[in-house]
């Protein structure tokens, strides 16, 4: 090795404490880049693995009522471009343990062991042989869903029992939601039960009402195409399932956020270098005066201290991988179970880790490189002319009362204004990525919630088959309700602005009781559409456009008159004239019903659920429950990512701190020196941290809102719309937290006085 | 009476694989009331010998006694204060606190020492008028010329009125008018308080108004001419 990169790879393992401060920084913001980017592959590549591994559906075809299974079965083997197809029958219904009713979805299929479409997975005890017996979707063991046990069912008040002999899974119901039609995974409390076809069809009189189908060489439009002899009322094609959606909405968010965040950390960790070795080369700049009178060019000098960086660029790109592997592992184990518990598949893919390492490296020697540049543009003589020194602004005399190791603290934290400012600065970025996790969720949270609380409804009821408005008010009148909206519930396709999307229609005539919208732009005028603007969103489209609307082989043609918020629901709402040429004016497939009392919700859902033609009950309360448990859930991953990034502004303050306390190394030895008691010098520098920690954290609250409000951005584009509000909560939060986690940082300049050799500092720093 | 006792005392330095042995079976003693120089070449073990009496360094073996207390004893809270009331170091380059005005900086040697902040201003102002710079009291020692700064550090020093001061080239950067100005004071402190100086320097000016002048050569005391 050359003598003068010896001498800057020697000076480099003097300062190891800084190098492995800024080496941490670097590789916390690279182990983010490479988790994002490595989580939305393994995100990819394990739904990828479970749809092939299943045999996932093509196309899902629901039929708006049973069909004899021999009409059925005629229609689609005369179809071309079919490669296999199951024929099911699918009901709402409801499971009952101990005194509790759930949700339950029952699916009479025609052989359990069948590979060629939508396999189960066996998760525990066996496949069912025949009858009396099923398997229940795994996960719902705590209200006895389980193998081995005898599970009580009802459909429209039938009651059936069923001895469960196995647990299974399905990508269909990966993501099982007790909320009808959400557009968002609402796990709540809900039994999926497949049990033998020929046996339900015997419970309930009823065909087949739901068809799987995989075709031949992507042939899905033109199979779809020939459906309209079956009364088709929903068909939803792979891509669209929520399941798949889910999953990629679950990958972009890994792409685009996380990345996002280490690009912002790596700043951070950019500054930090910048701050440590502009300070290294100035310091150095006589030295450099010598060697280039020594006749050594510019370049060769850059090149022993970029040799520097690249050692604090390798160090950091080691930890960064080790620290990326672990936060994928946590990550992905923590997101796959709360999300359906799949097996994580592990791809060989080195791109993430090679663009992590290229991210780091280039951060790394950029801000190593212009204050090389700076001092390397200097002459000879200015070089050897520049005398180092130590700028110190002290603020004017004031406290000269207070003890005067406590007025070091006060004084030496301003005692380098532009430094103290550019650390606040880089922390307060750190300690405000953190707290736009909190801002995030609780405006998301907080949207949600006033989401439900706009719907007037307590109980959403839907019927088996359809029922006429007239008989819907008489079958439903019962003491205590306020109003009984009948609806017709559609699914369908909308076409608009170019694009296409599937799409749930809601129409009555009285919708604008049933909720307060909140309107985006446009008016509320159901004799138009009002469309929901994700919905309006994703297609691109806005008031005055024209859309159509299809539901099997009928066909709506409209124009948007508004664009409401709605997080749950991609949906259309229309009044029932406008509806007519998709549905009977007069027909209803449910009603939203409000309750004088929101107490009696229960107790009208179960009078409801025991009369005939009354598939589902759902309880507005339920839904904020399943809402509640999907937050609850979200929460534990949100203060993972907030305790992490605040570890990184620790991280990124101790670094900041331990520069200027190792600077001032004399300074602690002369205390020493004067026989100043430990818990004063202490004292002192907590004092100065404290100050630090107080202005970064407020710094923190205004990045908190920006960088949520950015990352909220994101987030609509790959999920959901939410206004980003900053609560007061939020704020104490990022603010206490943040200000703890900077206190804390304390510890290691605290740790480096505790360890300095005295008469050695003395010795070597005033060496004449 | 005797104030410190060094008796076949060894220290040496690991310097890069190799062992330095600075100080061999050196063998002193300091009475109360006495000023000492000590004299000797770059290297020769000066400033570390003033390190062992302050008891910021240990020594390999031997006796280390000041002020009644065996120094390689004490615990490092013990030597804190060992070093807070009874020792007052002079660095040859100062040494004082960047952020601390002149008289805080010598208020700060009294923190814990004098009874309370008003006592402590004064006698900070005490010594400071003593080495004549009561009008740079509120400068900053960026704001001080290196004279100044050196008699800010002797100021800090004496006003502590220790038992023991240790002064590493304490007039280096004055002039000759302000060397003998510093000198008479420590002397009627010498004489006024009792307190011991021992001097490292290689000013032979200063030897007159040494009590005794001793030279450090091969690790090991020899009394000077």
């Amino acid at each position: 090795m050359k003598p003068i990169t010896k001498s800057v790879v020697r000076k480099l393992f003097k300062m190891k404490w800084r190098v492995f401060a800024i080496s941490m920084v670097v590789s916390l913001a690279m182990a983010m880049f490479i988790m994002g980017l490595y989580s939305a592959v393994i995100f990819d590549h394990s739904m990828d693995s479970f749809i092939e591994e299943t045999n996932f559906p093509d196309v899902f075809v629901a039929l708006s009522e049973p069909v004899n299974y021999t009409d059925v079965d005629n229609v689609m083997s005369n179809i071309e471009g079919i490669d296999v197809y199951s024929l099911r029958l699918k009901l709402d219904g409801h499971y009952h343990y101990e005194d509790d009713t759930y949700p339950a979805i029952i699916i009479g299929i025609e052989d359990p062991k069948r590979e060629d479409i939508s396999k189960l997975l066996r998760k525990d005890g066996d496949t069912f042989s025949g009858r009396g017996e099923g398997v229940v979707v795994s996960g719902m063991d705590d209200i006895g869903a389980k193998k081995g046990e005898v599970l009580s069912f009802s459909i429209e008040g039938k009651p059936f029992e069923i001895n469960a002999t196995g647990s299974v899974q399905t990508a269909e119901y990966m993501f099982p939601s007790s909320v009808p039609d959400s557009s968002l995974p609402l796990p709540g409390q809900i039994v999926i039960l497949f049990m033998d076809l020929g046996e339900l069809q015997n419970i309930t009189g009823f065909g087949v009402n739901d068809i799987l189908i995989n075709v031949e060489n992507g042939q899905s439009d033109q199979v779809v195409a020939s459906l309209w002899d079956l009364p088709v009322s929903e068909i939803i094609f792979q891509e669209d399932h929520p399941s798949v959606v889910f999953m990629d909405m679950g990958a972009g968010k890994m792409r685009s956020m996380f990345p996002l965040f280490s690009v912002i950390f790596m700043v951070i960790g950019m500054i930090s270098i910048f701050m440590t070795f502009y300070r290294i080369v100035m310091n150095d700049s006589r030295y450099i005066g010598v060697l280039m009178s020594l006749g050594y060019s510019r370049l060769k000098i850059a090149w022993a201290y970029m040799t520097f960086g690249t050692i604090l660029a390798a160090i950091g790109s080691v930890i960064g991988v080790i620290f990326s592997i672990l936060f994928t592992m946590g990550i992905m184990s923590y997101t796959m179970s709360m999300i359906g518990d799949i097996r994580v598949v592990y791809p060989m893919a080195p791109m993430p880790f090679i663009l992590g390492i290229i991210f780091s490296f280039g951060s790394v020697l950029i801000s190593v490189g212009i204050p090389i540049m700076v001092i390397t543009r200097q002459s000879v003589r200015q070089a050897l002319d520049h005398k180092p020194k130590t700028r110190i602004l002290t603020v004017g005399t004031a406290f000269s009362g207070m003890s005067k190791t406590r007025l070091m603290g006060i004084r030496n934290t301003f005692r380098n204004p532009a430094r103290t400012a550019l650390t606040v600065f880089v922390v307060g970025m750190s300690i405000g990525i953190s707290g736009s996790w909190i801002v995030m969720s609780e405006s998301a949270w907080g949207y949600m919630q006033d989401q439900v609380d706009q719907d007037t409804w307590d109980l959403r009821v839907d019927f088996s088959s359809p029922i006429s408005n007239d008989n819907v008010t008489s079958m439903l009148d019962i003491n205590g309700i306020e109003y009984i909206v009948p609806f017709a519930y559609l699914a369908g396709q909308i076409s608009g602005g170019g694009n296409s999307e599937s799409t749930f229609i809601v129409s009555a005539d009285e919708i604008l009781k049933t909720r307060n919208f909140e309107l985006e732009s446009g008016k509320l005028d159901p004799s138009t559409s009002i469309i929901t603007n994700k919905l309006a969103s994703e297609l691109g489209v806005s008031e005055g456009d024209s859309i159509t609307i299809t539901v099997g082989a009928r066909t709506l043609e409209t124009t948007i008159g508004g664009i409401v918020f709605d997080i749950l629901m991609q949906a259309v709402y229309v009044d029932r004239r406008t509806a007519s040429p998709l549905v009977d004016e007069d027909m209803a497939s449910g009603a939203f019903v409000r309750l004088q009392d929101k107490e009696d919700a229960e107790k009208v859902a179960a009078e409801y659920e025991g009369l005939e033609g009354v598939s589902k009950v759902t309880i507005q309360d339920d839904i904020i429950a399943a809402m509640d448990e999907t937050f609850g859930s979200a929460m534990g991953m949100l203060y993972f990512f907030f305790i992490i990034c605040l570890i990184i502004a620790m991280v990124v303050a101790a670094s900041a701190i331990i520069i200027s306390t190792m600077e001032r190394d004399i300074e602690f030895a002369t205390l020493e020196t004067l026989g100043i008691p430990r818990s004063k010098v202490i004292g002192s520098m907590l004092i100065e941290i404290s100050i630090i920690g107080v202005f970064s954290a407020l710094l923190g609250l205004p990045f908190a809102y920006l960088f949520g409000r950015l990352f909220a951005i994101v987030m609509e584009e790959i999920l959901y719309y939410f206004p980003i509000v900053f609560a007061f909560s939020a704020m104490v939060i990022t603010f206490v937290f943040g200000f703890l986690f900077i206190f804390a940082s304390s510890v290691f300049p605290i740790r480096y006085t505790k360890k300095m050799d005295v008469e050695k500092t003395i010795r070597e720093r005033t060496a004449g | 009476m005797t104030l410190a006792r060094i008796n076949k005392l060894n220290k040496s330095y690991d310097t890069g694989g190799e062992i330095t042995h600075v100080l061999r079976e050196m063998d002193l003693s300091l009475n109360r009331g006495e000023m000492v120089m000590i004299m000797g070449p770059s290297g020769s073990g000066k400033t570390t010998l003033l390190n062992l009496l302050g008891g910021i360094d240990g020594p390999d073996s031997g006796v280390l006694q000041v002020d009644g207390l065996n120094l390689t004893e004490l615990t490092k809270k013990d030597l804190n204060k060992f070093r807070r009331e009874r020792v007052g170091f002079i660095f040859q380059f100062y040494n004082l606190i960047p952020t601390l005005t002149a008289i805080e900086n010598v208020e700060l040697g009294l923190e814990n020492l004098v009874g309370n902040s008003k006592e402590m201003k004064i006698r900070a102002k005490k010594y400071l008028d003593m080495v004549g710079l009561s009008d740079k009291a509120r400068n900053y020692p960026q704001e001080l010329s290196g004279g100044q700064q050196q008699r800010v550090a002797i100021a800090r020093a004496l006003s502590k009125e220790p038992a023991l001061i240790l002064a590493d080239e304490p007039t280096g950067n004055l002039d000759e008018e302000r060397e003998e100005s510093i000198m008479g004071i420590m002397k009627d402190l010498q004489h006024e308080l009792g307190i011991t100086f021992l001097i490292v320097s290689h000013n032979t000016r200063l030897k007159k108004y040494m009590d005794r002048t001793l030279v450090l050569r091969h690790g090991t005391l020899h009394e000077g001419s």
